[in-house]
């Protein structure tokens, strides 16, 4: 399959970040996937925002999962320059709305809360509003936490799911490969990492354990071409235009 | 037809109805929109292709405006030495490349060779387009052109640019696409003696607003011919409207960037937003519609 590019968080560089306007303009430029990040709200509806906290991309304060998805709608999120703008915390029902009329894939990543614990029920209230939407099919269900990755995969099986793997994440001393062997006993269809850890060796791990390979979050034009000259399937990239320019000169 | 001429074309067909459907999902999913009713034909303008991380007066610019959904593209020219035309806003080249000195005194195989910088500085890739790949790129879309006529880096006229401007715009079927705008009142004239089916705005600052009656943009641009006045969204007021109104003109604000500018200049009932955010106007102006 020929590689393609993800909007991380909508394409973070360019509008404010896990925006409708971000995942809008992402997909006028032509990207294929949109990446996102999910938490639960105090009313357990399934919010799009990247920080368990809202100082820094809202004009909010305290932790998202202490308030209600209505006290939501009302903050205003931040642009790349720190600025406020009129764009409000979309729901995850929002984006899927969005991309349900669009040939769009989502990535969606289902973080941890303020002290990294499990939201409970998250993930069943994550499949039930992709579903819902009828984008199931065109999602898939990210998380670093592997129990996470284990309770998707335990409730809906045929769920598309990417294991997240970091620097900070392996073992010391451990070689990148042992990342792929992580998301294979896990049962993760895809594996996501840090493009800092990928060489030749984990890319040819990947596809002899038939896992897609996800690079995150490569902004930097040279680090594009090496990893498509690497044979990463998918980048992660808070540049979606630039990322389409590197892949159109491929085509 | 080769079959693989087949393909490319149900390619190209399969793109063009997934960005029609991203264009209604744009209109669709706008921001709570302003009252009014008579929005219908606003239209917006992404200023040098727009401001983002791309650079201004860019390919990529103005490839990512179109994508957005702009429905004029605003550029700004100047002629080099041999006189070719190129899309540049100032009359030097330090802001905006990797070079130095005036545009008008340096060769066009010269300016080949530079890069275009980023707002923040960084040298890119991308070249110092040429006018007509600029129309080159523009041709197969349905946006038009807003071409503002520069002067050069001694503020005097380049001698010739309209006729070259006007032959390029006609080489590739764009002139009635075109409105070609400047702050002089007689690069207008000189347009309209070549060409008097083009469509020309004149320009008007705040500055020069400041100082005079309401009216007086709306006069000075009847008395060069335009068929369009491009004001300062600043002094823009209910009267300076009117006044355009009454001499049959058309309205165009530039350079409104904020949501409250952009709804403001909307009610006070513009053709035309000129902006560097053609995302979020479209995103205003759509929920009006």
């Amino acid at each position: 399959m020929a590689p393609r590019y993800a909007a991380h968080r909508g394409g973070a560089a360019l509008w404010p970040e896990n925006s409708l306007l971000a995942f809008r303009n992402s997909i006028a430029l032509g990207a294929e996937l949109l990446e996102l990040d999910v938490h639960a709200t105090a009313d357990g509806r399934v919010v799009v925002i990247h920080d368990a906290t809202l100082e820094r991309t809202t004009d909010g304060r305290g932790t998202v999962s202490a308030c209600t998805a209505e006290a939501l709608a009302r903050l205003h999120l931040r642009g790349p320059d720190g600025a406020l703008t009129g764009e409000r915390p979309p729901l995850l029902d929002d984006v899927a709305t969005l991309v349900a009329r669009t040939r769009v894939e989502l990535l969606v990543e289902i973080k941890t809360g303020a002290a990294r614990a499990r939201y409970e029920g998250l993930e069943a209230s994550v499949l039930s509003v992709l579903e819902a939407a009828g984008v199931g099919a065109r999602a898939n269900v990210m998380a670093f936490d592997p129990d996470v990755v284990s309770r998707v995969r335990a409730l809906a099986p045929r769920q598309r799911t990417t294991l997240l793997i970091g620097r900070g994440d392996l073992p010391k001393g451990a070689a990148a490969v042992e990342a792929v062997r992580s998301a294979q006993t896990l049962g993760a269809s895809d594996l996501g990492l840090d493009y800092r850890l990928i060489d030749e060796a984990v890319v040819t791990a990947a596809h002899a354990a038939a896992i897609v390979l996800a690079a995150w979050t490569v902004n930097d034009e040279a680090a594009m071409r090496r990893l498509l000259a690497l044979g990463v399937d998918i980048l992660t990239t808070d540049r979606p235009d630039v990322a389409a320019r590197v892949l159109g000169e491929r085509a | 037809m080769t079959p693989s001429r087949t393909i490319a074309a149900l390619l190209l067909f399969t793109v063009g109805v997934l960005s029609a459907e991203a264009a209604t999902v744009a209109v669709a999913g706008g921001a709570g929109g302003v009252a009014g009713a008579d929005a219908a034909a606003v239209r917006v303008a992404a200023h040098r292709g727009g401001a983002g991380a791309w650079p201004e007066n860019s390919l990529a610019a103005f490839r990512n405006a179109l994508a957005l959904g702009a429905d004029f593209v605003e550029t700004d020219v100047h002629l080099t030495r041999d006189g070719d035309v190129v899309v540049l806003h100032d009359a030097t080249l330090d802001r905006t490349t990797t070079g130095h000195g005036a545009v008008g005194e340096t060769e066009r195989a010269d300016l080949a060779a530079l890069r275009l910088r980023t707002r923040d500085g960084g040298a890119t890739d991308e070249p110092i387009p040429t006018l007509a790949a600029l129309l080159d790129l523009l041709r197969p879309h349905r946006a038009e052109l807003l071409l503002e006529i520069k002067t050069d880096a001694a503020h005097r006229p380049y001698p010739g640019i309209e006729e070259r401007v006007l032959a390029r715009l006609r080489e590739r079927g764009l002139a009635p696409r075109t409105i070609v705008m400047a702050f002089e009142a007689g690069t207008l004239t000189r347009i309209r003696a070549l060409d008097p089916a083009v469509r020309t705005a004149l320009l008007v600052g705040r500055s020069e607003l400041d100082t005079r009656a309401p009216d007086a943009a709306a006069r000075q641009a009847r008395a060069a011919g335009a068929t369009h006045v491009g004001i300062d969204h600043r002094a823009l007021t209910a009267e300076v409207v009117g006044s355009a109104r009454a001499q049959g003109l058309s309205v165009m604000a530039w350079t409104v960037n904020d949501e409250a500018s952009v709804r403001r200049v909307l009610g006070l009932g513009v053709d035309v937003v000129i902006t560097d955010r053609p995302d979020l106007a479209r995103q205003i102006t759509g929920a009006r519609r």
